[in-house]
C-alpha cells in the first residue's frame, strides 16, 4: 500500500423513491481506500453496502458528494464516459458470475479486452495468461455452463482483471458457493490482492470479511465502524 | 467479438435465437410502423396547412386544434363569434402589427347537404376562406385550373373602407319574429355632440318605432339641446311611414327633411329638422360626424327573456362640424367631441347603464342593460380603446354612485348621481374609472313625452326617472402591463 487513495468519497448520499416514499440507502458515507488495500463492507441487509459499491464503481450516481478514483470524479461522468472508465479502470465481480453462456472461458475473458480494442493476439495472450492465474487453462474451451459455480467465479474473476483494473469490486463474490469452493475463492481474491490489485468486497462471509485488510461495518445507510486488521 | 458472440449464441440456442430473432424482427417491424405512423403525426402536426397554415391557430374555447386535423365530431360545427372584431380590432389591428404578419379568416369544412333540383341530397363539405389571406399565411391550396383570388365581398370583409365598414354594422334591421308584433319595438341612430367650452350640447335621435314592417309604426327625429345650467329644449318631428326610408344594409335612413347618410369617406352627414315641443320654434341641425378610425365597438345582440335588444358604436371617438341652428340663430361646431351609437329592440321596463367618455388619449364605453324581469344585476362591460383602436375589456360589478344632486322633475325633487366610481380587475390588469357628474337633465319614463309604448298603466318601472348627465371620466389602471392615465369629457346615463 502506498499513501494515495485509489478511490475517494466524501459525504455520499443517495436516496431512491419506492412508492410514495423516499428510502435513504446511503447518509453521508465517507471513505477513502488507499492502493492495494483490501476493504470488506459488512453489514446486515438493506444497510446500504451494496449501493455503496455501486456508487463507488460508478454503477450508480449519488444524490450528493463526489467519488472520485485515481483523481479522476466519476459522479460527474456521463453515462457514456462512465462506461469507458469502468471498462479499464474498474472490475467487476457479482454474486451470480454474469458469464456469456454462449462464449467459452477463454471468450468471456477476451470480450472486456475486445470491446477496449485489445489486438486479438495480445488479448488470447493475455487471456491464457488469466486463465492460468485462476486455475483454469485446461478448462479454457468450456462454457460457463459446463463449468462448476467455483469455476465459473474464477472466470468472472480473471475477466474482471483482463483490463489491468485499478480496482476490483465484488459483490458477495461467495454468495453462491460452498463452503470449500468459497474458500477457495477467498484465497484467490487474497492472491490479487498480494498481487497488488486494490480491492473492495461487499460480503456477509465472515471468512471473506476477515481475509481482507480493513473492515467497514455499515448500518441504515452509514458507516458504523471502520477497522483495519492488524497485520 | 460481439459478432462471435451473436452467432455462437445462434448456434447454441437455435431454437430460441429463431424464436427471438423472430420476436425482435416482429418488433422492429411493428416500431418501425409505429415510428412511421409517429412520423407522419408529427409531420401532420407540423403541417401548417392542414390548420390552415401560419403559426398560431385561434379556436373557440373547448374546440382542440386536433379537431380541425382529424375533422372529428362528426364535422363539428363552431364559429367564432364576433370574428370580424377579433380580425380587425385584435389580430390583424395595428397594436400587434409587430408581431403578426398575417391572418387568414378561415371556415373549416362543414358537412352540408345540398339538395339538388331533382329532390336528391346530396352530402358537401363547405368552407370558407378568404384567399389573399390564406396565402399570406402559406396555405393556398393547390389550384386545378383557373386562378383563387378574392372578390370584392372578400377584401370588404378583411379590409373594409370606412364606408363599408359603417354600412356593415350600422345597417337598420327588421324585428326578429318574438318582436314583430311589440309595439314596443324601436331602433334609432343617436349621435351626440360637445361644444368646445363642455357647456352645450346636442342629443340628435333618428329613431323608427312600432311594429316595422307590418303595424303601427312611424318615425321620430329628437334634438335635444342642452345649456349647462338651463332648461332642456326638445325639438321633435314625427313623420308616418310614407316618409321614411331605411335599410337593412345600409346606415342611411331618410325622413321627411331629416336625414343621416354615410359620406364617401365614412364620414356621418347628419341633417335633422324639427319643431320645439313647447313651442313653434324650428330646429335645423347640419353636421357632418366624422368617427377616429378604428375606434369603435362592433355592437352587441342581446336575445334572452323577453329581451331583444342590440346596441352598435360606429362612432366612439368622433368631430363634429357644422351648425345647429335655432330659429335662425345658429352656432358653429368646428372638430368638436362627437359620438354615435345604434340602437335596436324591445325596450319594454329595460332600464341601463350607460355612458361614454373621452379620458385623455383614451375613449371608454360602458354599460349594462337590465330587463325587467331581472332581479340581478350582471357585471357592467367596461370597453377601453386608444388610438390603435381596441385596449382591453373589464366588468366592473357596479358602479358605486354618490346621489348628492337634486334635480326638479315635473315639480318633483329627486336625488341623481354627482359622483360614480367603477373599478375592476382581471389579472394583472385593473382599472378604475371616476365620474364626475357636472350636470344633468331627467325624465320621467311615465309621462307621455318619456312614453316608450308600454301603457301607462301596465308600467311598474321600480326606477322610473331616466338620468342623462354630462361630466367627466378620470381612468387610471393597468393594460396589458401598460399604466393608463387620463381624462376627459363624456355622458352618462342611469335610472332613478
Amino acid at each position: 500500500m502506498n499513501d494515495a487513495p485509489v478511490v475517494s468519497a466524501l459525504d455520499l448520499q443517495r436516496e431512491y423513491r419506492m412508492g410514495g416514499e423516499i428510502v435513504h440507502a446511503v447518509r453521508g458515507v465517507t471513505l477513502d481506500v488507499m492502493r492495494g488495500d483490501y476493504v470488506a463492507i459488512v453489514g446486515p441487509s438493506g444497510c446500504g453496502k451494496s449501493t455503496l459499491l455501486n456508487l463507488l464503481g460508478g454503477i450508480d450516481r449519488p444524490n450528493a458528494g463526489t467519488v472520485s478514483i485515481d483523481g479522476a470524479r466519476i459522479d460527474r461522468m456521463n453515462d457514456r464516459e462512465a462506461t469507458r472508465f469502468r471498462l479499464t479502470r474498474v472490475g467487476f465481480v457479482f454474486q451470480r458470475f454474469y458469464l456469456m453462456p454462449a462464449l467459452t472461458a477463454i471468450e468471456n475473458i477476451e470480450l472486456p479486452m475486445a470491446e477496449a480494442k485489445v489486438p486479438s493476439v495480445q488479448r488470447v495472450q493475455r487471456a491464457r495468461e488469466l486463465l492460468a492465474y485462476v486455475g483454469l487453462e485446461v478448462r479454457r474451451d468450456h462454457r460457463p455452463a459446463q463449468l462448476s459455480g467455483g469455476e465459473q467465479q474464477r472466470v468472472a474473476i480473471a475477466r474482471a482483471l483482463a483490463n489491468k483494473p485499478t480496482l476490483l469490486l465484488a459483490d458477495e463474490p461467495t454468495g453462491e458457493l460452498d463452503a470449500r469452493t468459497g474458500a477457495e475463492m477467498i484465497e484467490l481474491l487474497g492472491q490479487v490482492n498480494g498481487d497488488g490489485t486494490t480491492i473492495v468486497v461487499v460480503t456477509h462471509d465472515e471468512e471473506l470479511a476477515k481475509a481482507a485488510w480493513r473492515v467497514v461495518h455499515m448500518r441504515d445507510g452509514v458507516i458504523v465502524d471502520d477497522r483495519r486488521r492488524a497485520s | 467479438m460481439i459478432e462471435r458472440l451473436a452467432f455462437r449464441n445462434l448456434l447454441v440456442r437455435p431454437w430460441r435465437s429463431a424464436f427471438l430473432l423472430f420476436g425482435y424482427s416482429l418488433g422492429v417491424a411493428v416500431m418501425i410502423v409505429l415510428l412511421s405512423i409517429g412520423e407522419a403525426l408529427l409531420s401532420q402536426a407540423r403541417q401548417e396547412k392542414l390548420v390552415g397554415g401560419g403559426q398560431v391557430t385561434v379556436l373557440p374555447s373547448g374546440i382542440d386544434v386536433e379537431v380541425l386535423k382529424t375533422g372529428g365530431l362528426g364535422g363539428m360545427f363552431f364559429s367564432i363569434d364576433r370574428a370580424h372584431f377579433i380580425y380587425r380590432q385584435m389580430l390583424a389591428a395595428p397594436r400587434l402589427s409587430p408581431f403578426v404578419a398575417a391572418v387568414a379568416p378561415q371556415i373549416e369544412g362543414k358537412l352540408l347537404y345540398a339538395r339538388t333540383l331533382g329532390g336528391d341530397e346530396v352530402a358537401v363539405l363547405a368552407s370558407g376562406e378568404i384567399p389573399s389571406r390564406t396565402s399570406a399565411v402559406d396555405a393556398m391550396p393547390l389550384i386545378a385550373a383557373g386562378a383563387w383570388s378574392d372578390d370584392a365581398l372578400d377584401r370588404e370583409w378583411h379590409d373594409p373602407a370606412p364606408r363599408e365598414l359603417r354600412h356593415s354594422i350600422d345597417h337598420f334591421h327588421v324585428p326578429p319574429p318574438e318582436a314583430v308584433e311589440d309595439p314596443s319595438w324601436a331602433e334609432w341612430h343617436y349621435f351626440n355632440v360637445l361644444s368646445s367650452d363642455r357647456t352645450r350640447w346636442a342629443f340628435i335621435a333618428f329613431m323608427v318605432t312600432g311594429e316595422v314592417p307590418d303595424g303601427r309604426w312611424g318615425g321620430q327625429v329628437l334634438v335635444t339641446l342642452h345649456e349647462q345650467g338651463g332648461e332642456t329644449r326638445r325639438f321633435v318631428a314625427n313623420l308616418p311611414p310614407s316618409r321614411i326610408r331605411f335599410s337593412t344594409s345600409t346606415a342611411d335612413v331618410a325622413m321627411g327633411e331629416s336625414s343621416v347618410t354615410v359620406l364617401a369617406d365614412g364620414r356621418y352627414a347628419v341633417r335633422a329638422r324639427a319643431i320645439e315641443e313647447r313651442g313653434s320654434r324650428p330646429a335645423e341641425v347640419n353636421l357632418v360626424v366624422a368617427p377616429t378610425p378604428g375606434v369603435y365597438f362592433p355592437g352587441a345582440a342581446l336575445t334572452t327573456a323577453g329581451v331583444v335588444s342590440g346596441y352598435v358604436v360606429p362612432g366612439l371617438r368622433a368631430e363634429a362640424t357644422g351648425s345647429i341652428c335655432v330659429a335662425g340663430a345658429c352656432e358653429e361646431y368646428r372638430s368638436a367631441q362627437a359620438y354615435h351609437d345604434h340602437n335596436w329592440g324591445l325596450w319594454r321596463g329595460v332600464t341601463w347603464e350607460w355612458g361614454a367618455s373621452r379620458a385623455g388619449p383614451y375613449t371608454l364605453l360602458y354599460g349594462r342593460v337590465q330587463p325587467d324581469t331581472s332581479t340581478t344585476a350582471q357585471p357592467l362591460f367596461i370597453y377601453v380603446t386608444d388610438s390603435l383602436g381596441f385596449l382591453g375589456l373589464f366588468r366592473a360589478r357596479d358602479i358605486q354612485y354618490e346621489d348628492t344632486r337634486m334635480l326638479r322633475v315635473d315639480g318633483k325633487t329627486i336625488r341623481i348621481p354627482s359622483r360614480g366610481l367603477m373599478t375592476d380587475i382581471r389579472g394583472d390588469d385593473t382599472l378604475r374609472v371616476e365620474l364626475t357628474v357636472e350636470d344633468a337633465t331627467a325624465m320621467d319614463t311615465r309621462t307621455p313625452s318619456g312614453d316608450r309604448r308600454e301603457g301607462l298603466s301596465a308600467r311598474e318601472i321600480s326606477r322610473p326617472y331616466f338620468i342623462q348627465m354630462k361630466g367627466r371620466m378620470r381612468v387610471s389602471g393597468r393594460v396589458s402591463g401598460r399604466a393608463i392615465a387620463g381624462e376627459g369629457a363624456g355622458f352618462f346615463e342611469t335610472y332613478r
